[in-house]
């Protein structure tokens, strides 16, 4: 019958795929090794897609990074009433450099670095600005209003 | 059981995924610097293969500079798909270009623009279809329904990871992830972290909504309650700082729309009542019409993108190849115009303008009776068209009626029948022989003049739309002249062909035309028409 031959294509079609997918972004524990490289072949090129905002867990540090200028003022290198997509692109740029200098390297990746240049192009004296990462991490999640202040100065290759 | 089909739904979603597209172009063209030119982001190299050169444009062949009239032609084409449906290339450009200005921007990229990338690459199977013939009509009817249902499982599919990976956390499953959340400067808002007991509530409510989710909109009942609690939800997240994953969530939720609640919701936009609002609902894609899968090409058939007549023999006799083509372009020049919501196929055969309507209305419903040459799987009902039709009053919004009134003995009474199960400001599209031999003897009763059909139809309580004439005297000619030489016994079909050829090639220079359209009017050879129920 030509209706289940079709129904039977679409359902192997459509189960495969979520198959892949599901394969692809579930946590990898859950995985097999094997399914998971036939994922990635099959995901990566068009179907990428994660589904970790605040998962497993929200970020416990609100990273930041902020600019020295030459009068001494520091001032967060993205204002708070900039375009939510440039805030937005800013985040990761502080979380990987936060992360960086978790394991004790203040020295930012020159790919990151001309980031944050162009971050600040549009200062008075964009070459004469100081650069340093701000973390505001929660101490205890039942409290997360407190949280702990780190400041660390950057230099940039 | 009554079956639903999905073609409002689908129609509602490319309009909602267009809809965000124009949102997030509009709202992204101010940064458009930092964004696609002169990105903050660090190049991000594809996976290898040949899909790198569309999904990373940007970086692999196309230069930055061009990033602003690329956003400018994207949003065109999304300002052009929030209202008419995108063709297949169209839709493919447009999917080409937004996933390659968000890899430029990736790191302004959330969940929700992967969301949409993938969306937008099977919604360039919902949309209008490439021209095809019989063979590729079956391949491209599982595509598309292939496509639906990914659509569909893709929506479920991130809130259940995401749920999965949230269940795998700690502040999750302690009621914490709200509260640590709105006190991130980034997101918010700062106040709830004041109050502890509502932070852990809305904690455990997403996390509950996003589990349950995946099985709540399966149910009737539960679907719409949950549909409902995602639009709250989403709308909340906007206030965190990221509107375009929100909406991006909101926009993929018509395609688990049901047809009936937007028929309520967007009457006008969506034609009228539905004629299954009540009683259970069977979701199956293929149900636009009865065995819609099994449906193929007979009369008419779509080739270079224009629907004509068949040049298979066995579909369409040699002599009525130009009558086949005036008539195809007829309806592909109205049906777009007219047709709508529910239509009934009167004398339906076997239902050979589908490929010309199925896109543009819900539901078909065929009609024919039993001593039609057309024996048809699609049937739903089978009568004689001159007693009263089998369905109710104003249960149907377009009704075509094609080459059937002159087999009828009383003509009149099946236009007012047509009133009668027409809606209010619903269509009839019907096109008569005028000029044709007897043929399906003994069931060949008349020939109308454009007279007697404006007088039938005006008479039945019908506005007559649109009457023309369809071919004049060349064709005439020509199809006498075919049907005449087509019995002859040696090659007698060779020469109806090549007349028929000859009479086609004729008409489609400039000075047939002009003669066609001269004598158009006193001898043509049918008329094609277009009633309205005011």
């Amino acid at each position: 019958m030509p209706i289940s031959r079709n129904r039977l294509i679409v359902v192997a079609l459509v189960a495969t795929h979520a198959l892949l997918l599901l394969a692809y972004t579930l946590p990898q524990s859950w995985v097999p090794t094997r399914l998971q490289g036939v994922a990635q072949r099959y995901v990566r090129p068009l179907f990428h897609q994660q589904w970790n905002l605040f998962a497993p867990d929200p970020p416990l540090c609100a990273c930041s990074i902020e600019v020295g200028l030459s009068d001494g003022i520091w001032q967060p290198i993205i204002s708070p009433q900039e375009h939510y997509l440039v805030r937005r692109m800013a985040r990761p740029l502080a979380d990987h450099i936060h992360d960086r200098n978790q394991h004790g390297d203040t020295v930012v990746m020159p790919v990151l670095a001309q980031a944050l240049r162009r971050l600040t192009r549009d200062l008075e004296h964009p070459s004469t600005v100081r650069f340093r990462s701000v973390s505001r991490c929660v101490v205890d999640p039942a409290h997360p209003e407190g949280r702990s202040l780190e400041i660390i100065e950057l230099v940039l290759p | 059981m009554t079956r639903e089909t999905h073609a409002l739904s689908i129609r509602w979603f490319l309009r909602s995924i267009h809809a965000w597209l124009v949102f997030y172009l509009v709202s992204a063209l101010p940064v458009w610097r930092e964004l696609w030119v002169d990105p903050l982001s660090p190049f991000l190299s594809g996976p290898p293969g040949p899909f790198m050169y569309i999904t990373h444009a940007f970086g692999t062949w196309l230069p930055s500079d061009l990033a602003v009239p690329v956003a400018a032609l994207l949003l065109v084409l999304a300002l052009y798909g929030c209202f008419r449906p995108l063709k297949w290339w169209a839709a493919t450009l447009v999917w080409s270009l937004y996933v390659s200005l968000m890899n430029q921007a990736w790191l302004s990229a959330s969940g929700g623009h992967q969301l949409m990338a993938n969306v937008l690459f099977w919604a360039i199977f919902l949309v209008r279809t490439l021209p095809s013939d019989a063979v590729r009509q079956e391949r491209k009817s599982i595509l598309r329904t292939t496509a639906f249902w990914i659509i569909r499982l893709q929506l479920i599919l991130a809130y259940g990871v995401t749920a999965i990976h949230k269940l795998s956390g700690y502040q999750w499953t302690h009621g914490f992830s709200v509260g640590i959340v709105a006190t991130d400067p980034d997101y918010g808002p700062a106040f709830l972290a004041g109050c502890p007991v509502v932070t852990a509530i809305l904690t455990y409510a997403i996390l509950v909504f996003q589990i349950t989710f995946p099985i709540a909109v399966w149910f009737a009942p539960t679907r719409r309650i949950w549909m409902w609690l995602g639009v709250a939800f989403h709308l909340a997240t906007i206030s965190f700082g990221i509107p375009d994953m929100a909406l991006a969530f909101l926009v993929v939720y018509p395609i688990r729309f049901e047809e009936r609640w937007l028929h309520r919701w967007f009457p006008l936009a969506s034609g009228t009542q539905p004629s299954n609002a009540t009683g259970p609902v069977e979701y199956r894609y293929f149900a636009l019409m009865r065995n819609a899968d099994q449906w193929k090409p007979t009369k008419f058939v779509r080739t270079k993108g224009r629907l004509r007549g068949s040049r298979d023999p066995q579909a369409l006799g040699i002599a009525s190849r130009v009558t086949a083509d005036l008539t195809a372009s007829f309806y592909e020049a109205v049906l777009g115009k007219y047709a709508r919501g529910r239509l009934v196929d009167l004398g339906c055969g076997h239902v050979p303008l589908f490929e010309a309507y199925k896109d543009l209305v819900t539901r078909v419903t065929c009609l024919d009776w039993a001593h039609t040459a057309h024996q048809s799987p699609h049937l739903d009902v089978e009568q004689d068209l001159g007693t009263p039709l089998q369905l109710e009053d104003a249960s149907c919004d377009t009704i075509i009626l094609s080459d059937v009134l002159e087999h009828l003995r009383f003509p009149e009474r099946l236009m007012q029948e047509m009133h009668r199960i027409l809606a209010s400001s619903g269509h009839v599209i019907l096109n008569v022989p005028f000029h044709k031999g007897l043929h399906e003897e003994p069931f060949d009763f008349h020939r109308f003049t454009r007279h007697a059909l404006d007088a039938m139809a005006k008479e039945a309580g019908f506005t007559v739309v649109e009457l023309r004439e369809l071919g004049g005297a060349p064709e005439v000619l020509g199809d006498v002249l075919s049907r005449t030489v087509r019995d002859l016994p040696h090659g007698g079909k060779d020469l109806a062909k090549m007349v028929q050829g000859l009479t086609g090639w004729f008409v489609g220079t400039r000075s047939g035309r002009r003669l066609s359209e001269r004598t158009a009017k006193e001898h043509p050879l049918g008329y094609g028409m277009v009633l309205c129920k005011p």
